[in-house]
């Protein structure tokens, strides 16, 4: 049977690819940010943690405005990398989990969630700025992505991303296959690239959400998504995402433990990382 | 188990916390979404080295091959990002034109604020300074 082990909320940003991929771990600017991942990369290896579900939003690179799902599951043994306009990312190709990738959509649409099943899917830095951070190289950890549709009216609901959550939780706890899976939902924290206000951020909101997301996920499930945008910028609107992750947690009925959480403001946008591991 | 009520017991938006401190919002709108269809479609296209080089080329047969009209023709060949954003284009579409059109994310932001690129990270870089890593 698959495990449901924890959950992983994960700024994403081509910036975060940018300073992986230069070299920058070790820049005094940007260490923690990097030890940071270390160190939840460290607690997936000794939980022993395989496959990843990873919730994300494409940034029109598979998907595009001529039929932009509201939700798709990639249910490949294999996702190619999507050259975003720089050129492919010197990766091997993410490897995928098939098998519960199918039990997931089964389940999702047993319980009225009706993703676009992908059976190809190239994955963009939603996924790819935080994967080789959490995952050695041949790439250790196995990925199912969920993309979710945050930049086209009409989005979901945070309350129905919470929802989400909740059936993907059920679903990997009822799978017959052997894995051991963490939740990654990813996207935000503050930010706004438009307008006079471009480079908006808000540590003081981004702090709150992280202890309202751990504490009292149910606000956050309520909030609108004017209510986002309006503290966070427009582009923050994506942090309803990471109330996937919590709903997993929280259909599971046990308690969690923070493992790590970080936070940071930089140039165009709050990153922000918190790992929480379920009691067993 | 954990339920969702359990979550609840405070559903005042208030609680949230206070509203940022932003002078306008762009809303997200069907309106602005079918407006700007053609446009986001082009903005995207140029992520590709080919449709790059055609643009440099010739912007016009460029935009043309795409049926903008004469009004989003001239918002792209003037560079008016403000307007694009204002007629519908999506920031994650203008972000792939980035090259095509000449400018980087920081620079096309120091345009929107009215600032020199320079100037623009300086303030970004200031304001950052009071916020040290917190892990």
């Amino acid at each position: 049977m698959a495990v449901l082990i924890g959950g992983i909320g994960s700024s994403h940003a081509p910036s975060i690819a940018h300073a992986y991929d230069q070299g920058y771990q070790e820049r005094d600017e940007w260490r923690p940010f990097f030890d940071s991942y270390a160190r939840v990369a460290d607690w997936l290896c000794e939980s022993r943690v395989d496959t990843v579900v990873v919730i994300y939003n494409d940034h029109l690179n598979h998907f595009h405005f001529n039929a932009y799902p509201t939700f798709a599951l990639g249910v490949a043994e294999t996702f190619d990398i999507c050259d975003e306009g720089a050129g492919r990312r010197d990766f091997p190709i993410v490897r995928g989990h098939a098998e519960l990738a199918w039990h997931l959509a089964e389940q999702l649409l047993n319980q009225e969630f009706d993703p676009t099943i992908c059976q190809e899917m190239q994955v963009d830095h939603g996924v790819m700025s935080v994967l080789p951070l959490l995952s050695a190289l041949p790439w250790r950890l196995r990925v199912v992505p969920l993309h979710v549709n945050v930049l086209r009216e009409p989005l979901p609901l945070p309350l129905r991303l919470w929802r989400l959550g909740q059936c993907i939780g059920r679903a990997i706890e009822n799978c017959p296959e052997e894995a051991r899976v963490a939740v990654v939902s990813t996207g935000g924290l503050s930010h706004q690239l438009q307008g006079q206000d471009f480079g908006f951020t808000n540590p003081a909101w981004d702090m709150r959400f992280l202890d309202l997301l751990v504490g009292n996920p149910g606000l956050l499930a309520q909030a609108t998504h004017h209510d986002y945008m309006a503290r966070g910028g427009v582009e923050s609107v994506e942090m309803m995402l990471w109330l996937a992750m919590r709903g997993a947690l929280a259909q599971s009925g046990r308690d969690f433990r923070e493992i790590k959480r970080f936070y940071q403001r930089s140039l165009l946008t709050g990153y922000g990382l918190l790992a929480l591991e379920l009691f067993p | 188990m954990e339920s969702f009520i359990d979550h609840c017991g405070n559903a005042d938006p208030q609680s949230l916390g206070p509203l940022g401190q932003l002078t306008h919002l762009r809303t997200l709108t069907a309106e602005r979404a079918r407006r700007a269809y053609r446009l986001n479609c082009f903005l995207v296209s140029l992520r590709l080295p080919a449709n790059r080089l055609a643009f440099q080329q010739d912007e016009h047969a460029s935009m043309s091959a795409f049926g903008l009209t004469g009004q989003e023709c001239a918002m792209v060949s003037s560079r008016a990002y403000a307007k694009m954003m204002d007629y519908g284009a999506s920031p994650v579409a203008l972000g792939k034109a980035g090259v095509a059109l000449g400018a980087t994310l920081v620079e096309r932001g120091a345009a929107e604020c009215g600032l020199a690129p320079e100037e623009f990270i300086a303030r970004k870089k200031t304001t950052s300074k009071e916020f040290q890593w917190r892990s």
